[in-house]
């Protein structure tokens, strides 16, 4: 999703960074579906996560304001700096997502903001 | 010229309730589903939508205060109603509203409902749940039952002028209502929970429905990994024809006893085998079941004590019922669910009957089954069996069961807690000591507008397992008291 937001551009939505990007699409797309209480529940939950994996610099983002400002820091950061602090905990909250409502329902919900996103093999689905 | 409007049914998806509902969910009507925790609205509510949502009639569901959205999908997604990709290609969208509601309470909610149903369309609506939201409307002050039934109004106006079939999902306690959301209502289904000692039963009451007779009454209904199902208390009677049950009768497999009964069992009647423990009731049942397969009448087999493989193992013709199962000519069905209603045993019958063209049923044992059920239904055993026989035989199955019955040598009984005169006939298997042995005897107690022998025969089980029925235990008095006297040896 950041390879895609780095080359389609900043064509649309206020975020001029990549990582910024992805974090408004997630945010357009899911809250609807799980409220935006929930969705920061999660991206609090998966900076959490993704912390204890010694990144170092997402030690400044407060848990409890964590969504918010995890958006501030990813567009303020160098967007070079940031790059595997902000996949890692991309990575954390889907693999967060797919914990709670499987992977084929949240790559469907990942292709409605990046179509380019494969839909997994019917065998790798879970029902 | 037909005047009145067309009224398009929707199928609920859910085995038994559109038969409940009198054909399915009137379009474009608004119902609430009620009920309290763990009563299933939200499983009937996503059941009815997946079953009714495809690229043309898109279906919303919107979550306004209760389970987390995620948390409904992860469970959802278990039954095997819920498609994955309907969800994915917007045939089925989930939206929350629990920062309007939290925001802006019931106006809001309402504005973010209505904006969406302009906007997309759908046919479907489900709105999950706004009582907590209701609740604290009123709470605010007894003024604010205008305010609610305002809102219901303008709910009920907005999604039926936009072509919407809608559901409203409520949890209420028993007895509890709702006025301003119970008028609004076209349908009004309430599910229930009954809790009898240990054992509680699902069943489902639809309150109302306009515009269609639906089935009165409280049906059993059942969550499984399939999802919801009803089973109703009225099962719709099949069109049988049938010649006149005394033309033809159908063999017990039982030579002796078929010229006991003047020819055999006529036609489509009900068949009481009472005996003690032991005396071959199910030997009896099992060869008039496989006689009726020899002459190209498929049966059933519906057990409550025994599992399946343990019944065919034990039964001295299990190689031939295994054969026979194999052939799809017999099936044997064990019904030991927890907690079992006589509708959903009725039911699981009636499938298989059609299934496989059945004309002969066997229950073995009445016994059985009253322990099968759950404490709610024993106490209305004897009304249970008599729709269960008027069932099975309305099909045109000719019905055997089996009950067992402790000998008696001061009463003379043919069935526990009186069921006897629900069936259109009684055979009897007695013991009667003789000489110092245990012997059987059987005879046939009442065969409905039919001559029948009124003798006891004496009867032996043969070394394959069948039953022989021999000749009249004549000479002897007073063999129904257990100790006859006469005999060869004279009086005793």
């Amino acid at each position: 999703m950041l390879a895609y937001e780095e080359t389609t551009g900043s064509a649309a939505g206020e975020a001029t960074t990549a990582a910024g990007r992805v974090y408004d699409k997630l945010t357009t797309h899911l809250t609807p579906l799980i409220g935006a209480a929930g969705l920061q529940a999660l991206l609090a939950r998966s900076i959490k996560l993704a912390a204890r994996d010694e990144l170092a610099s997402l030690d400044e983002v407060s848990v409890l304001q964590g969504a918010p400002k995890l958006r501030d820091w990813l567009e303020t950061q160098d967007p070079r700096a940031v790059a595997e602090s902000a996949a890692v905990v991309f990575d954390t909250f889907f693999a967060l997502l797919s914990t709670f409502i499987g992977e084929r329902l949240t790559i469907q919900m990942l292709r409605s903001a990046w179509p380019t996103v494969e839909e997994p093999a019917p065998n790798e689905s879970t029902k | 010229m037909k005047t009145d409007v067309p009224i398009r049914k929707l199928p609920t998806g859910v085995p038994g309730l559109d038969e409940v509902l009198g054909g399915g969910i009137p379009e474009f009507s608004f119902s609430l589903i009620a009920g309290g925790p763990g009563s299933g609205k939200t499983t009937l509510g996503h059941q009815i939508l997946f079953a009714n949502a495809n690229p043309e009639q898109k279906a919303i569901y919107f979550s306004i205060i209760g389970e987390p959205p995620i948390k409904m999908l992860r469970y959802q997604q278990q039954y095997d109603f819920f498609d994955a990709a309907k969800v994915g290609n917007g045939t089925v969208r989930f939206i929350h509203l629990g920062q309007e509601a939290l925001d802006g309470g019931m106006k809001k909610v309402l504005e973010a409902i209505v904006a969406e149903v302009e906007r997309s369309n759908p046919a479907i609506v489900v709105v999950d749940s706004f009582r907590a939201m209701v609740r604290s409307t009123l709470a605010a002050g007894s003024d604010k039952e205008i305010e609610l039934t305002e809102f219901m109004q303008r709910l009920a106006l907005a999604l039926t002028s936009y072509q919407a079939t809608t559901f409203l999902l409520g949890e209420y306690a028993e007895g509890e209502s709702d006025n301003a959301v119970f008028t609004v209502a076209d349908g009004l289904f309430w599910l229930h929970q009954a809790i009898d000692r240990n054992s509680v039963v699902r069943k489902m009451h639809v309150m109302k429905m306009r515009g269609q007779a639906q089935i009165p009454g409280l049906h059993t209904a059942r969550i499984t990994d399939a999802g919801f199902s009803v089973f109703p208390r009225l099962l719709k009677p099949a069109e049988v024809v049938t010649e006149h049950p005394l033309k033809h009768r159908l063999s017990t497999g039982v030579a002796g006893l078929d010229e006991m009964m003047g020819g055999g069992i006529p036609s489509g009647y009900s068949v009481l085998v009472a005996g003690p423990s032991g005396s071959g009731k199910t030997l009896l049942s099992n060869q008039f079941v496989v006689a009726g397969v020899e002459r190209g009448e498929n049966g059933i087999v519906a057990i409550f004590e025994k599992r399946p493989n343990d019944y065919l193992q034990t039964t001295p013709r299990g190689e031939h019922f295994e054969k026979l199962v194999r052939e799809k000519k017999l099936e044997v069905l064990y019904l030991r669910p927890l907690d079992l209603s006589i509708d959903e045993t009725l039911v699981e019958l009636q499938s298989a009957v059609r299934r496989l063209g059945a004309k002969r049923a066997v229950i073995d044992s009445l016994s059985g089954l009253e322990l099968a059920l759950a404490p709610t239904f024993r106490e209305d055993f004897r009304e249970s069996l008599y729709r269960m026989m008027g069932a099975l035989t309305g099909l045109g199955v000719t019905v055997m069961a089996t009950v067992e019955l402790e000998d008696s040598y001061t009463d003379l009984r043919f069935s526990p807690q009186g069921i006897a005169f629900l069936t259109d006939a009684i055979i009897i298997q007695r013991y009667v000591e003789i000489d110092a042995r245990l012997r059987r005897a059987i005879g046939v107690v009442k065969i409905r507008s039919s001559q029948h022998s009124k003798e006891l025969r004496e009867y032996e089980v043969s070394e394959d397992g069948g039953i022989i029925v021999g000749s009249t235990l004549e000479g002897y008095d007073g063999l129904l008291t257990g100790t006859p006297r006469g005999g060869e040896k004279g009086n005793r």
